[in-house]
This record gives C-alpha cells, structure tokens and sequence, in this order.
C-alpha cells in the first residue's frame, strides 16, 4: 500500500543491490568492516591522528567519488534543473521545465482536453523534456532542434500500445515549440548569459531616449533641408526636375520656375556660422545615436564586452564616457538652438567647458555599460588595474568566474566578492548558475548601477567528476562562495545594502541536513550531517591528495563528522579525528580524513562566512553586544528599583507597627484604668440575627412556552422545468446497464460516471428504458425529441416516474 | 539539498495511468449490482493515486465480490473461500511494496474467513480490506450469510434467518490493535471514493465495509435507506465531506472524532441509522511487518552464510 512507503520500497530493492553490488542505490551503505578490534585498536587511531597532523602518502579519493550528500542526485536527468534555459526574444532567460508546462497549458486548451487525455499530454512532454537534457547538444541548436531530436528517439522507442497519441501529441507540440537558442549549463554558460542579459537589457533600455534623438535630428535635418531648398543649389532647374519626378516632368519648364523662385525670397538666410552649428550638430548626433537601438529588432548596438584585459575595459569606459558628455552636450545645444536661443557668446564658453561632471544621474543611466570578464588568473595578474576601475565611476561592469578549483580559501581571488564590499563604491554580486533568476535579477541591478559592479561568478569545469548544477549549487551549499549582494544605493546603512540570497541555513555555520544510511550491521541510520566546505574539497581535483580516503580496516570509533568536530570546543575535539562522508557510484560510504592543510582551509571559509554573516546582518556581534549591555543595564535598574521598594516597604512596615503596637499599648492602658472606675458589664447577649435573610425570591416564573418556532419556510425553489433529458452523473454507480443499451447516447465521464453524451443519438423509447432499469434511478427523459416516434404516448407515460 | 528536492524528481521513465488503464476484463456482475460501483470508485482511487498497475494487487476469497481481482487490470489472486486475507498477509511480508487490496463479500469475510479477519486486524498490516456486505450469499444462489438480517427469508432459512445478524462494525472495533474502521454505502459514489481514498492513506489494517446492494436476491434490503437517506448517519471527518449537491439529499450529519473508539462503538450499535464515513482511526497502532522487519537486509549471502552455519551443526568432520 501506499502505504506505498517509499520506504518499504527501498528496503525491498536494497536487498538486491547487496546482491549486485555493481548497481545503484539510493540509500547509501556502510561497508562490512573486516576486524572491529583491529579498527579500534590505538595503532590505527595513531596512523590516523599522524596523517590528520602531517598528511602524507595515503590513499587518496577515487576519481567518481561524489560527497555522501550528493548521492541521492546520481540520477540527475530525473530532476527539473532549471537548465538548458530558453533564451527568448523577450530576454527573459527561461528555465526549460517552465516553458514545457506552459506549452501543455496551452495545447490542453487549444485542443480541449480534459482529465485523462490532458494528463497524458502533460506527461508526453515532461517525457521530451528528460530527453531533450540528454541529447547531445552543440550550442547552436535551437529549441526546436534539439527537441524534435528528442521527440524522435521517444517515438521510436515508444511502445505499440501508447505509440500513436504520443506521436500525435509531440506533433502538435512540434507545432508550437519556438526556434529559441538553447543555454546549456557549461563553462562557456556563465559568459554566454551575462552577455545575453546585456544585449536584452540593452536593446529596451533606451527606446524613449533614443526616439528623442531620431526627433532632434529629424528637426535639425529639416532646418538644414529648408535651408538647402532655398540656397541657389536647391532652385536649380535639374534639382527641381528630379524633385517632381518623371510623371509631370515634360508639363513644367524647370528653367522658368527656378527663375520665378529666385525672385521670391522670403526672409534672410540662417547666418552662416548657426548654419555651420546646426550641421554639426545634426552630423554628431546621427553618428551618436546609432549606438542605442532603434527597436527590439535592432542587432546592430552592441555594448563592448572586454575579456581579460582591465586596461582595454578602461579605455572602453573612459571612451563611452567621452562619447556620452558630447552626446549630452550636444542635445542641450540641439535643443536650445531648436528653440532659437542659443546665443554664441554667453554659451559657447559654457558648453566648450561641459565635461563629465556636468552630467546629473539621469544623464549618466544613459550611458553605455563596458561588461568586462576575467578568470582568475587574470583577476589576479591585474590586481590593482581591478581595483582602479572598481574605485572609479566608469559603468563597467567586471564579471569573474571562478571554478571550484579557484576557491582555494588561501588564494585572495576567493575573497574579492569580500574585498570589494570594503570599497563600498561597487555593486556587489556574488552567486551561482544553480539559481539563474537570482543571477539575472543581480546582474539587471549591477547594469542600472551608474558606477561599476563586481560580479563573482561560478563557473562549471566541464571535466569535473561532478554534474555542473551540482557544482554550482554545491559552491553556494558549501560556503565557498555564498551568494549575496551589496548595492550602495540602496538605503544609507548596510542594513539595507548588504544582503545575503537564499543560502541554505544561512544563520548556521554549515548547511545540513538530515542523511539516511544502512549501517555496517544493516541496521537503518539517520544522522544531520553537516555540508563543509571540506565535503566538496574532497572531490575537487588538486584538494584530493590532502585527504586520505580511510579503508573500512581503519574506521576508528573516534572519528567523528567534520560538522560536529568544528561545532566541538577545543577539549572536545582532542583526540578525535574528522572526516567526511564520500558515497561511490555504488552508494558504499566511504571515509575520507582532511590533513591540517584543509582544517585550516575549512576555517578560514567559515571565518569569511561569519564576517559576511556579520555584513549581513546574521547574528551580528556588535548587535549582540549592545543588546547585552542593554539586557544587563535593564537588570541593574530593575534590581534597584526592587531593592527600594523592598526598603521602603520595610520601612513603612516599621513605622506601622510601631505605630499599632503604640495604640494598643494605650487601648489596653485606657481600658484598665476605666475598669478601676466601673465593675465589669454583664456578658453582652449574643447578637441576634441581625437582618432576615432577603425574602428569598419566587422562583423565577418558568419563562412562557418557547415560542413556537416558526414553521420553517422552505425557500420557494426555482422550478425547473428541463425538457432535455440528463442525467444525475455524480450519483451515478457505474452498472452499465445504459452505457450498454446505447454506447452511442450514454458514456461515461473520466470518474466513470454516466452522463448523456448525445440525447439524439437513440429513440425516447431507449431513454425510457434507461430510467427504468437504472438501479439508482438518476436517468431523467425529459421530453420526447421526435413527435413522430412510435408509441411516444405509451413512452411518455412511463417516463413520468422519472421526470 | 542543491536546491532540489529527492521526492520532487521527475518520474520521466513511469506512464501516466488513466481510469481504463485499470480496467481488467469487462464486469460480469448482475446488471444494478452495487459491486460495479465499488469497481468504479476503486480504479479511480488507483488513477488518481498513479499506483503502478506492477505495484499493485487485488487478492479475493470466493464469492461474487471475488470476482473483483479480474476486472483491475493489475495483479490479483482469486483464492479459496475465506482466505483471502492469509493471502494478502502473506504477500505483504514479502512485498512491502506493493498496494495491496483485499476484496471479500460477507460470507468470505464473517463466516469462513473470520479467524483470519480477527487476527488480521490484530496485526495491523498496512492494506486494505474492503467488505462487500451483501447480506447474501449471492454466487451460490441465495442462502443466508452471517449479515442476513433475522427473518430474511433465504434458501437455507425458507422460514426466515433464526439468528440476530452479525454486526461487522462492532466486531471489527471490537479486537485488540483495530486502527481503521469505516462504513459507506455504494450508490454514493462520492462518498464511497473518499472512504476508500482515506482508508488507503492510513498506515495499519483498513477495514471498510460496504452496503452493497444485490438487486438479485435481495431487492428490497436497502429500498428504505434509498427512499429515506435520513437514516444515513453522514460521519464528517477529516477528508470526508460531501459536496453542496450531495449534502442536500443527506442532510442527517455530524461532526465526528475519529480518534474516540467509545463514540465510534456507540455508532456502530446504533439500529436507528446506518452510521457511514470514517469511525475509527488509529494511526498509532503499530503495524505487524514493521514489528517483524528483520534487523539486517536479507541478501542471498546472508542467507547462505546463516544455512551454512546451520548445517555445519550437523556436519560430521571426517578429520575429527
């Protein structure tokens, strides 16, 4: 049952894997271990503390180990990564699952199918979807491509039963599917996608601005053009000949018009020197403008994009920057001169002397951003280039993509997304592809930026033992390079600036999560289990000598999960020995002991994780210190206050005693010398009863009979009167009886419940006999269709009991 | 972790199942038996479960109920009289993971079958058991089963039934370690799909019974609850609700607790009104093969190692 415990399921196959220990599991296993005496003997605790203190030459991790973690992702193709992404037209980068399930939507209502079918539909498509991640793919291939490739192999193997809807299905789909370029997660994703955000940003960022300037200079143009048609140039008779055209041109005498025209000057030519401005004015802004897109469709303006040379990014930025004070420049003049004001001696020295410092925030959003992108190595050739463009104001906006092996914790390319919030000038992104809506949304904030932006960036090394996604989300997982991002505009104080993006458990030191293993004895476990950054140093090339994957002969009970010996304090943790899970393609655990080398590392991630943390806001220790010092001001006053009060109170309590006692001392004092002066009265009676008991109350009357509760008016219900026959689907028991007496005129819908599918296709008489052998008696004729059906007046009689 | 989640993975390589993908043979019922409602209710709980037809048995006795297992297209085992449950029972211990549903009509289940009901319910293994009461023995044309209500006349009891009719109910709630107790009647097929649906979602034994109509041999038995669906105690609870059409003919329901087994006997017993929804509940009733799960894996080399070990106690050493 499912009752179907996935559990149970597990168990069963679990069995046969320990029989074929060549396939996957999906619960991980410890292996037998040989001699337990011999593991935990002090020699092997030895062996291992020699090698965590001073590493050495020991077996290292195999090459197709992944971390224990990960295993349950082996069959990756089984999950909706959100890659390859759709880039489309609209450049909104789309994650392929997403654009499936919006495909179905749409053919399950453009075909109008229900239940069943439309499930079917549904899953037919996911089914290419797990297939078009498989295919082969180049870079070139669209989405149509790969997915009619996809769609073929599917239908091949299909089976003869489901074979021919699933092809009809894919052929619609087929239909649909749009030719959009495909983004693979690979080395080359992060570049191709940062500067496909750009372009898209780019082609929509300035429609307004640019169809102003198409305005200017279409009014500068026009000045000029008047201008020419006035000019002895502009009358001469083959000039005006071309102007009409061939049609009329044998009618007029071009030589007599020119003439007459000569003789009608209207008004003064434009001087010459505003002539002169207003044509160079029309030049600069028709060549300026060509660098912002005329509409969507328009290829042509491509930000630059620089690789690996800061310098040449300089001097793309300082050019653009040049290129966006003239062009600004000349609007305001265009401008002034459109409206006739522009006078050359108070402006000429103004506008000669504009500069960059004279553009306002808006003026500088309309600049063009350079997108510069590095690798490591040459962030690191070009340290202080780097760090010149991030402290000035140039847009450009600094990509570098670092692979796992790059973020070695000693390494300070590992820290510039850390480094460069002490700029405070820059925006700050740092993240993975795991996420490429957070990507993209952080990197269309870094473009609205107007100074420049660091963007840290992972980049998947495409011979890693480990899928990209999981390399990617692993570098977030692991803190090797958590994800957050820094905006200076935003709001005056880190609080607002600094934020950190969605990192798992990110107000822990590690994310962690609960793993289940069978056990050396076969016996089920569950552990929380911590993912370091050692998990993932493990099995990246270059970190994997530092460890020694320890055989089950030497799995010494003092060795303990990496997680828990850093949680540990320093007493703790003396004598244990840490390690990290590994599982192999098998699902057989193995051990794998860090030497000091990458304890320290771990630190130092962990150390870099808590000052971001810090930046962040997460347990900040400033905050906690303050709060402290609040807390033990707040207990201080409070004690006080409880002290005075309690003397105080004392105090009262002193007086008020002494007080009483005064008082009786002088009751008594008094009685006594009364008593001396008059004999003793006799005993008072004892009082009487000094009042009646209140005349007890008559009971309160029964309250009158409940009023009558008012005949409960039935709600005048709309009578229906239905001449159509129908039926009551959703009382309908499934018995046959009508589906079977007229297949075509009775179905059954997709809970197999009977409705009338078409009341023609058979007699009244047929609908007659349905009622009544109908065992729940939910079939209603309604009213005969055809008048001319034989009997009716006998069928219509013994249709009345089931009106 | 990653960013993914284990139970969100796509099944690409599993089919969707449709209703007629459960559809077995065509049903040889009488026509207006209640069983084809029960059939009807039955493939749509596996639909809209997705159970893999692979995955999933239907094991019956003997009986028109019985019939049952031909017309899933799944796996079924159409046993001997009363045995269904040992059946089931013992498919279970050994497949875990399969769905298992038993289906028994009254005579399977209370008369030759009962030492295997009481028990089972004590053991509380993880499947369902459907009661298709009748209260007739139909197959055989017609003579009293252990539900004839006394003085139905019957072809063994041509004089009326001399005894008071068994009360499953009450006996179902009635043994050590019940966890799951449910009535509906067939011809609410709405009703009838979220008893089944939440007697499949529990952990344990879940025993439904079903009033099921044999227009047969038995025309008039259920004729007043039809024509009076007052007298049918709607058990509101967690998963079971009717919808507005349905609540308009069934107008007689409550607010019940299925965790409260004194409440759930006094509506058991009740003659008045034919309790139906969920009774009883219990999901802290342990189940049988959890008890017994052995602690390590069985593998073929444990297997061997332990009968190895077992016959070398016998072996004679030569060299000794």
């Amino acid at each position: 049952m499912n009752k179907a415990s996935r559990k149970d399921s597990i168990e069963v196959d679990l069995s046969a894997v320990r029989a074929a220990p060549d396939s996957t599991t999906e619960i991980p296993f410890e292996p037998a271990v040989p001699d337990r005496e011999a593991a935990a003997s002090r020699r092997t605790l030895l062996e291992l503390t020699a090698f965590r203190t001073h590493g050495g030459d020991r077996e290292s991790v195999p090459a197709d180990v992944w971390p224990a973690q990960m295993h349950s992702f082996r069959d990756l193709a089984r999950h909706r990564l959100p890659f390859p992404l759709v880039l489309s037209a609209n450049g909104e980068p789309q994650p392929l699952g997403v654009r499936i399930d919006a495909l179905g939507d749409k053919l399950v209502a453009a075909h109008g199918l229900q239940g069943d079918d439309a499930e079917r539909l549904r899953q037919d498509l996911r089914r290419v979807e797990g297939r078009l991640r498989a295919v082969p793919a180049t870079a070139e291939d669209t989405l149509a491509a790969r997915w009619r490739k996809a769609a073929d192999e599917l239908v091949k193997q299909a089976g003869q039963d489901g074979r021919d809807r699933l092809k009809a299905n894919l052929e619609w789909a087929a239909a649909e599917i749009g030719d959009e370029q495909l983004l693979d997660l690979d080395a080359a994703a992060p570049a191709r996608l940062v500067r496909f955000l750009l372009q898209s940003w780019w082609r929509t960022r300035h429609e307004q601005w640019r169809s102003e300037l198409d305005d200017l200079v279409e009014a500068l143009e026009a000045w000029l053009r008047a201008e020419e048609d006035r000019s002895d140039r502009g009358r001469d008779p083959d000039r005006l000949a071309h102007s009409v055209g061939a049609g009329d041109a044998d009618e007029l005498d071009f030589e007599a018009l020119s003439e007459i025209l000569g003789r009608s000057r209207l008004d003064q030519p434009l001087p010459e020197d505003r002539h002169e401005r207003i044509g160079a004015l029309a030049a600069s802004l028709n060549k300026a403008r060509a660098i912002y897109p005329a509409g969507e469709d328009d290829e042509t303006s491509v930000p630059s994009v620089v690789h690996g040379d800061c310098s040449a990014a300089k001097e793309s930025g300082e050019s653009d920057l040049s290129n966006l004070v003239a062009l600004v420049r000349d609007t305001a003049m265009a401008r002034i001169e459109l409206e006739n004001r522009y006078q050359p001696k108070q402006l000429d020295g103004y506008f000669a002397g504009f500069d960059a410092s004279h553009l306002d925030p808006h003026e500088r959003g309309l600049g063009r951003p350079t997108l510069l992108v590095l690798d490591r190595e040459q962030a690191e050739a070009q340290l202080a280039e780097l760090l010149t463009l991030l402290s000035g104001d140039l847009p450009v906006k600094v990509v570098v993509e670092l692979t796992l092996a790059d973020l070695d914790p000693s390494r300070w390319a590992a820290r510039l997304g850390n480094m460069a919030l002490g700029l405070s000038g820059p925006f700050v992104f740092q993240g993975s592809l795991a996420r490429p809506d957070q990507l993209a949304e952080n990197f269309r904030q870094a473009l609205e930026h107007l100074g420049p932006a660091l963007l840290v960036i992972h980049r998947p090394d495409d011979d890693a033992a480990i899928p990209a996604f999981l390399q990617a989300a692993a570098a977030v997982e692991s803190r090797l390079m958590p994800a957050f991002r820094f905006d200076p505009t935003k709001g005056s104080d880190l609080a607002d600036q600094a934020v950190l993006l969605d990192n798992p458990a990110s107000e822990k030191a590690w994310a962690s999560e609960p793993f289940a293993f069978t056990d050396a004895d076969g016996q089920a476990g569950e552990v929380e289990l911590a993912f370091t950054a050692a998990d993932l140093m493990a099995v990246i090339p270059g970190y994997r000598e530092h460890f020694w994957c320890v055989p089950a002969t030497h799995w010494h009970p003092a060795m303990q999960p990496l997680g828990d010996f850093l949680a540990a304090d320093e007493a703790e943790r003396d004598g244990r020995v840490p390690y990290v899970s590994l599982a192999m393609p098998t699902g057989e655990l193995l051990r794998a002991v860090p030497d000091a080398h990458i304890v320290d590392a771990v630190r130092r991630v962990a150390r870099a994780w808590r000052t971001l943390q810090e930046l962040c806001g997460i347990e900040n220790s400033h905050v906690a210190h303050a709060l402290k010092r609040e807390r033990d001001r707040l207990d201080a006053e409070r004690d006080e206050a409880i002290e005075a009060a309690r003397q105080a109170y004392e105090q009262q309590l002193e007086r008020d005693v002494g007080e009483l006692s005064r008082r009786i001392v002088t009751n008594i004092a008094d009685r006594l010398l009364a008593d001396e002066a008059s004999p003793l009265p006799a005993a008072a009676p004892p009082p009487t009863a000094k009042t009646e008991p209140a005349a007890r109350k008559a009971p309160e009357e029964a309250p009158a009979d409940p009023p009558e509760p008012e005949p409960e008016t039935a709600e005048p219900e709309v009578q229906f009167t239905l001449d159509e026959p129908y039926v009551d689907t959703a009382l309908c028991t499934a018995c046959d009886d009508c589906t079977t007496l007229n297949p075509e005129m009775f179905a059954y819908d997709e809970n197999k419940q009977a409705y009338i599918k078409d009341p023609l296709a058979g007699t009244f008489q047929e609908l007659v006999i349905a009622a009544e052998k109908c065992p729940v008696g939910i079939i209603h004729p309604g009213k005969p269709a055809n008048p001319d059906e034989p009997d009716l007046a006998k069928w219509v009689e013994r249709a009345k009991p089931y009106q | 972790m990653f960013g993914l989640k284990t139970e969100c993975a796509l099944r690409l390589d599993e089919e969707y199942h449709g209703l007629d993908d459960y559809q077995g043979r065509m049903a040889r019922w009488c026509p207006g038996c209640g069983d084809n409602g029960i059939l009807a209710a039955t493939q749509r709980l596996c639909r809209d479960e997705q159970l893999p037809p692979e995955k999933t048995v239907f094991v019956s006795g003997i009986g028109c109920a019985a019939r049952f297992p031909h017309y899933m297209k799944t796996y079924g085992f159409h046993g001997l009289h009363g045995r269904a449950l040992p059946t089931a029972q013992g498919i279970k211990i050994r497949r875990p993971d399969l769905h298992v549903f038993v289906n028994m009509g009254d005579g399977d289940c209370c008369s030759i079958g009962t030492a295997h009901w009481i028990h089972m319910i004590r053991m509380n293994m993880n499947l369902v058991a459907c009661l298709h009461d009748n209260n007739i023995y139909g197959l055989t044309k017609n003579q009293a089963s252990p539900t004839t209500p006394a003085g139905m006349a019957t072809a063994t009891t041509p004089k009326g039934a001399y005894l008071k009719e068994l009360n499953p109910l009450s006996a179902t709630l009635g043994v050590t370690n019940v966890s799951f107790v449910a009535q509906v009647v067939e011809w609410v097929p709405e009703l009838l799909f979220k008893v089944l649906q939440e007697a499949f979602h529990h952990r344990g034994f879940a025993f439904v019974r079903i009033l099921q109509r044999c227009p047969h041999f038995m025309p008039d038995l259920f004729t007043s609850l039809l024509n009076d669906p007052k007298k049918i105690l709607v058990l509101e609870s967690e998963g079971i609700s009717l919808s507005e059409a349905t609540a308009k003919i069934y107008t007689n329901r409550r607010d019940h607790d299925v965790s409260d087994l004194a409440t759930a006997r006094a509506l058991a017993e009740d003659e008045g009104q034919v309790p139906v929804g969920v009774l009883y509940r219990n999901p802290g009733v342990p189940c049988y093969e959890d008890l017994r799960r052995p602690a390590r894996a069985s593998s073929p080399a444990l297997v061997r190692n332990v009968l190895e070990s077992a016959f070398d106690g016998f072996a004679i050493n030569p060299g000794a």
